[in-house]
């Protein structure tokens, strides 16, 4: 008899729905890849109906908290699986919090593996694009995620950096052996970037990754305080960056 | 339900295994795991549904269905101390959030012996299966 895992032909059938998937990188820690995924919602928000995001920080999600959730408000919905958490009209949310409320959950790789598998395997997504936050590095998380997800969708990634030079030079790493594995990169976001020389820190670190710019995020003080609807104000502040980064997204993501 | 989506699961992997091997007959055993806390009689009933209707729309027969439980044990990776979950006392969130997902034990768990959080499910973790 041969052994099968049955997760595989639900993860299947669950991601099938979605246009492509996204996901947010960054080799460094810190740099605030959780704060750009949940603009980077919203942006896309602007074109498609529903964005399914995923948060696979597994020891310490904190998507939910940038979206203005509170983990012990989240409840479990039953569908035939799980139903992801409902952030607004155009957001929904899988994350460990929903399961753990504020505790950590200290995981080995297999077990990495498995959480991965089961969340996609449960959840029965509503979106068009899916959007994945991911923990700092490239190790077991990235490494299922990229197996599961482009068996049935076009996966892609966002990089995003800060200008300080340990991240820049963590991006030149993480792009070659990505670019080995021939994975699709939209481009290079910057965030917390203070004056044109910080943007242009990340523009030449993109040109000479030979990756799109995406523009940058300024540095936004007291952050904490636009978390939730505030979100939606700090776009408003960014003039044509919001709509400069979506045509680039779209256009990358085409082909 | 979420015994729904297991079964569904179990299901849909016999066609996607009957399209790849071009077979439509198949002996399928399911190895239940305690730790998921399935319960069975939900779980049956699916089952039987979707398999009549697998048969019925996609011409695939599962001549015989064996569902098997599997205690759910650990050991510790700090200490080497191994223990069951029959041991264990979980509050009903805790045994509903491991319901779907079997890891998070890690939180709510720790070594009877060394209080560690570090250790490995070493059976009876969730739903997998076999075909011939």
């Amino acid at each position: 008899m041969s052994a099968i895992d049955p997760r595989i032909a639900s993860i299947k059938k669950n991601l099938s729905k979605f246009n492509f998937a996204l996901l947010v990188m960054s080799p460094k820690g810190g740099v605030g890849k959780t704060f750009a995924t949940a603009l980077l919602a919203h942006i896309l928000s602007y074109k498609y109906n529903t964005i399914s995001l995923l948060d696979t920080d597994l020891t310490n999600p904190t998507l939910h908290i940038v979206l203005g959730l509170n983990a012990e408000d989240m409840r479990i919905i039953e569908d035939r699986g799980i139903r992801p958490v409902k952030v607004d009209n155009k957001l929904e949310l899988m994350s460990l919090a929903l399961f753990v409320n504020n505790y950590s959950t200290p995981l080995r790789g297999r077990d990495i593996e498995n959480v991965i598998k089961e969340l996609l395997a449960v959840t029965k997504w509503s979106g068009d694009v899916l959007l994945v936050d991911t923990p700092p590095g490239f190790s077991d998380t990235h490494l299922e995620l990229f197996k599961l997800l482009s068996v049935e969708n076009r996966v892609f990634i966002t990089l995003i950096t800060s200008p300080s030079s340990i991240a820049l030079k963590s991006i030149e790493r993480i792009t070659s052996i990505l670019m080995t594995e021939l994975a699709k990169i939209v481009g290079i976001l910057g965030n917390m970037c203070t004056n044109y020389d910080d943007e242009a820190k990340v523009r030449a670190t993109a040109y000479k990754c030979g990756l799109e710019y995406l523009g940058c995020i300024p540095f936004i003080d007291k952050i904490e305080n636009y978390f939730g609807s505030g979100l939606i104000k700090i776009l408003e502040k960014l003039g044509s960056f919001p709509s400069t980064l979506l045509k680039n997204i779209e256009l990358l993501t085409r082909c | 339900m979420h015994e729904w989506a297991l079964a569904e699961a179990i299901i849909l992997s016999v066609v996607e295994e009957a399209k790849k091997s071009g077979k439509n007959v198949f002996n399928v055993e399911v190895i239940v795991g305690e730790l998921q806390s399935v319960d069975l009689e939900v779980f049956k009933f699916a089952l039987n549904e979707l398999k009549t209707l697998a048969e019925q729309e996609q011409g695939v027969l599962i001549k015989s269905l064996k569902i098997s439980r599997e205690r759910a044990k650990f050991r510790c990776n700090r200490c080497g101390f191994e223990w069951e979950l029959s041991n264990e006392k979980l509050s009903e969130d805790a045994k509903e959030a491991v319901h779907f997902v079997p890891e998070v034990i890690h939180t709510y768990l720790q070594c009877p012996r060394c209080k560690s959080h570090d250790f490995e499910i070493v059976s009876g973790r969730g739903v997998y299966m076999r075909v011939s």
